[in-house]
């Protein structure tokens, strides 16, 4: 592979790993199931909806109308609502098995598709040489470092140029969380209050 | 067409005339009236059966059977005064488990110095449900006493029993208590599979014949415990057996509670067949001078008759509220007729203002 093409595609790579980070693992499979049980043909998976669905229907009438008014068709609703909560709750321990199973596939896409490509990227392209330093701009030794582990002094490869992305992506990470965390106020200076004599 | 056809009875009959029962649980939340109706099921029962002995039993420390009654009852059954084959018991889990912890402490350490004496009492004492224990050990008892064989029973003092009537503490630990049975089940039975696995390891670190003795009586002891209490399970979820009375006012979250404590229970598999609705007014006001009361009263119809719709597969027997309070064993009496034959005010509203002076 050409050099230009495979650093383009470490970079994407590095992003991707980066956004996932952010987003976080447990956050993508929450919505990639959410949106599995959205559309799968399953047909336990339709009776969950199905009950989720009766729920929240059978809450909304109960909170129309005044238990002391009607208190018998309020009471009616409540045993429907314990009835079915305590249905969607068996069926929420069956799926929770098949979540946990999905969750495990989409963990190993995520690693596949951008863990394992780095990886190999890593090792085929061990010796290839993706920039040259011009000698002087730098003290020797850290021209041997930045040659690691297989270059001659001089060269970068791809392992040190990956580092170096990441920590400036991780640097990057650090900026853009700090911006969009909440505003600290800044400490008023409380007013001395004189003791009444 | 007329649902009037299909609705039960509004009386206590099913339970004062089932032949078969063994406990009648009668319960609610504070201050609606289960002392008085607890007592009104004892005494209808030991009336219909003359020949047949009774016991009511309460676990409440403030002595409400003694107040009911006029009459001084403590932790040994008592006859009630003017009612021979009725018994009252109030136990008291203060000082049951005072003298449980004696009991366990002579046993452990005679020394009266010891530093660690009050340790035990005080450690028990604190135990959340401790009071449902004492109660549940009195009911083992029972059962013991009565599905033992005729002419088996070592004590001769110990009466069987037709019926057991329990005035169940208003905290709401009821629950807890019925619960009882199936957990000690479950407990008994893990202690019993540890015991067994772990026995051979214990003999081999030795403690000698006397420890391993004590270790085996242990065991049979918790064995027996066990067989008990999977018995009163069975009991407790026998409808012919044993049945649940909830006693309620005419108010929303009385019935609110009366609603939850019903699914609790048929969740226990325990039979409520019956459902009993005190201190109603009945105060029409055609007849009634007082408008707070008929303003009360057509509040309380309205919830009536709601419940009548709730709880149409249930007995709803109709209390009212009467002048004074219902204490002494004429009062109650008089009270627990309408247990059995429904309170009509227009025949028998005297009894509100009928009730006899404490003496």
């Amino acid at each position: 592979m050409q050099s230009y093409t495979l650093v383009i595609t470490v970079l994407f790579l590095l992003l991707a790993q980066l956004a996932v980070k952010l987003v976080t693992k447990d956050t993508i499979q929450k919505k990639l199931w959410a949106q599995y049980v959205r559309f799968s043909p399953s047909s336990q998976l339709k009776t969950y909806q199905a009950k989720a669905a009766e729920i929240a229907h059978v809450v909304k009438e109960k909170n129309a109308i005044s238990p002391q008014d009607h208190y018998a068709r309020w009471t009616k609703l409540n045993r429907q609502f314990d009835k079915l909560t305590k249905e969607k709750a068996e069926l929420e321990s069956e799926l929770a098995t098949r979540q946990a199973q999905f969750a495990k596939y989409v963990s190993y896409a995520i690693t596949a598709s951008i863990t394992a490509p780095l990886w190999f990227f890593r090792y085929q392209y061990r010796k290839q040489v993706f920039f040259y330093i011009e000698r002087g701009v730098f003290p020797a030794w850290i021209d041997w470092c930045l040659a690691l582990p297989f270059m001659a002094t001089g060269c970068v490869g791809l392992t040190i140029w990956s580092a170096v992305v990441k920590a400036v992506l991780g640097q990057i990470e650090v900026m853009v969380r700090f911006m969009l965390s909440e505003e600290v106020q800044k400490p008023v200076k409380v007013a001395k209050v004189e003791e009444v004599k | 067409m007329s649902d009037l056809d299909f609705a039960l009875e509004p009386t206590l009959e099913s339970v004062v005339l089932h032949d078969s029962l063994k406990w009648v649980f009668v319960g609610g939340k504070g201050g609606v009236g289960k002392t008085t109706t607890s007592c009104s099921v004892a005494i209808q029962l030991a009336m219909a059966h003359p020949a047949e002995e009774f016991l009511l039993i309460s676990t409440d420390p403030a002595h409400n059977l003694s107040d009911a009654f006029n009459q001084k009852f403590g932790k040994d059954a008592k006859k009630v005064d003017g009612l021979a084959n009725l018994s009252c018991m109030e136990i008291d889990p203060e000082s049951g488990m005072a003298d449980m912890a004696l009991q366990a402490q002579s046993q452990f350490n005679n020394d009266p110095n010891d530093p660690l004496g009050g340790m035990f009492k005080d450690m028990t004492g604190s135990i959340p449900g401790i009071d449902e224990a004492l109660s549940f050990m009195e009911v083992l008892k029972h059962i013991k006493t009565q599905t033992a064989a005729p002419g088996a029973i070592a004590d001769v003092a110990a009466i069987t029993y037709k019926t057991i009537i329990f005035d169940t503490a208003p905290t709401g630990h009821t629950l807890r208590f019925l619960q009882l049975p199936s957990t000690l089940e479950k407990l008994l039975g893990k202690v019993q599979t540890l015991s067994n696995k772990f026995a051979p390891m214990l003999s081999m670190l030795g403690g000698g014949a006397a420890q391993q003795q004590q270790t085996q009586e242990m065991l049979a002891k918790l064995t027996e415990i066990q067989s008990q209490v999977t018995e009163a399970n069975n009991q407790f979820q026998n409808p012919e057996l044993t049945t649940f009375v909830p006693v309620c006012i005419a108010e929303f979250l009385s019935l609110y509670e009366t609603e939850r404590l019903i699914q609790e229970l048929i969740s226990y598999n325990m039979d409520v067949t019956s459902i009993v609705v005190n201190q109603l007014l009945f105060a029409d006001s055609t007849e009634d001078e007082c408008k707070r009361c008929v303003a009360r009263w057509a509040m309380q119809k309205k919830y009536l008759s709601q419940m009548d719709e709730l709880y149409e597969d249930y007995h709803l027997v109709k209390m009212p509220l009467l002048g004074k309070e219902v204490r002494g064993l004429a009062n109650l009496k008089k009270f627990s007729k309408y247990l059995l034959t429904p309170y009509d005010p227009v025949v028998n509203g005297g009894l509100v203002f009928d009730l006899e002076d404490a003496k």
